[in-house]
């Protein structure tokens, strides 16, 4: 932790826009991130899940997913909240009542949900989003390391010049066709998993 | 268009980071071959596991963060928490037992009030009222006032009430001198001369004086608090 040299004079939009930029910035800018609010998001969800001896211990995963939640929206979107930190409080809060109403039947806060763009999940959906998940998973992992690693990369936004810096590679050209080649197999890896049309079961 | 140049298309269009021209361009293409628009719903879900991936991967990084964290959290603030009230433990202790041990403290420990003996004691009005001077300078710290009448009283011809003089009178001196080789010929006759219970009281506080405790904390100590407390000051 200590190499990550996180500033407190960050500002949330710093932190948005290293996410935003991808690459080794975005590494880090998440890692500070989560450093920075993740005592006050644990000690908000531990609060709130006291009440439910049943949750016990979950506060760490809700937490953990909350955030992922909410870097997964910060890539997505142009973002303009102000408080990150009430951001993924907000995201773990939904996302231990949206499991208490799974558990319970009890519809809690329909308006939370709207606000933070949640799906409404029912049992089917759930079943047939953990098959699908599992088979990509399946694929990626069939992968050689080293087409994991450059596709990890690519995926994160790091340049092909990073790229070939950070796998020893030749030169960027080198690592984008390694690139081009990995996500062909893996592409290929998918279609082999699938009996029906890849379109029809995303 | 060629495969490379249509791959890099898709992966911008996959990553957000196409321009509006370039879009614009690949939705042609998808409307218009469906090798490409197959080509496109391939890569989505490519790209899908590999997002699958990287949340996993996250998580993995979120829990080692956790980890790293408390643990530096521990190091840096309940261990320092812990040497700090150590720390002032230690400081606390050293006080109390410089305080403990000082000639002051030890001459009010072991100090005779008159009244404590009034009971077995007969004196006169006159000799009251000097007792009670006694043991009133003693107690306000007036030690100088306090010798004088202990003097006085110590010259009575009623053993006991003679004793109680002479014993409250070493106490005293010791307060003010304290534990001189001049002080302890005095305590050395008084032990041998004087009747019981002060010839113990006596015995006692040679015996505290002699103890290793009392000496490493008023002699070693007391004396180098009194070097450090002015530069502290």
């Amino acid at each position: 932790m200590n190499h990550l040299h996180c500033h407190h004079y960050l500002r949330d939009t710093d932190y948005i826009l290293g996410i935003q930029s991808g690459g080794p910035d975005a590494d880090r800018a998440i890692s500070c991130l989560y450093l920075k609010y993740r005592e006050r998001a644990y000690a908000y969800m531990a609060a709130l899940i006291s009440k439910h001896a049943e949750y016990k211990g979950a506060a760490e995963d809700l937490v953990q997913d909350g955030f992922i939640i909410m870097i997964d929206k910060i890539r997505m979107d142009s973002f303009q909240i102000k408080s990150l930190g009430g951001y993924w409080i907000g995201i773990s809060k939904m996302l231990f009542l949206n499991q208490l109403k799974k558990d319970r039947r009890i519809v809690y806060v329909n308006e939370v949900e709207t606000f933070y763009g949640f799906e409404h999940l029912t049992p089917e959906s759930i079943l047939f989003e953990k098959e699908a998940q599992y088979k990509l998973e399946n694929a990626f992992a069939q992968l050689g390391p080293r087409c994991k690693e450059v596709l990890m990369l690519w995926l994160n936004q790091y340049s092909m010049m990073e790229i070939a810096q950070k796998m020893n590679l030749s030169s960027d050209a080198m690592a984008r066709k390694i690139k081009f080649e990995c996500f062909k197999k893996l592409k290929m890896l998918i279609k082999s998993r699938y009996k029906t049309a890849p379109k029809d079961l995303q | 268009m060629e495969d490379h140049a249509l791959s890099d298309l898709i992966d911008q269009y996959l990553l957000g980071t196409i321009s509006p021209e370039d879009d614009q361009q690949l939705q042609q293409l998808i409307s218009s071959d469906p090798k490409v628009e197959k080509l496109v719903e391939e890569s989505k879900l490519a790209y899908k596991a590999l997002e699958i991936v990287r949340r996993q991967q996250l998580k993995a990084k979120l829990k080692v963060l956790d980890e790293n964290s408390s643990t530096l959290g521990f190091t840096f603030s309940k261990w320092l928490g812990l040497v700090i009230l150590l720390l002032a433990g230690c400081f606390f202790y050293l006080y109390m037992s410089s305080y403990y041990f000082s000639p002051d403290t030890i001459a009010r420990r072991y100090y005779v009030p008159f009244q404590d003996k009034s009971k077995v004691i007969q004196a006169t009005n006159a000799q009251l009222i000097l007792w009670a001077q006694a043991d009133d300078a003693f107690q306000k710290g007036e030690y100088q006032k306090s010798i004088l009448r202990f003097a006085t009283l110590a010259e009575n011809s009623d053993p006991a009430q003679a004793s109680l003089a002479q014993w409250n009178l070493l106490v005293t001196q010791l307060a003010v001198y304290g534990p001189g080789p001049k002080w302890k010929n005095w305590l050395d006759a008084f032990e041998l001369s004087a009747m019981e219970p002060f010839a113990q009281k006596a015995r006692d506080l040679r015996s505290h004086l002699d103890s290793k405790s009392y000496r490493f904390f008023f002699f070693r100590l007391q004396e180098n608090l009194s070097t450090i407390k002015p530069r502290l000051i």
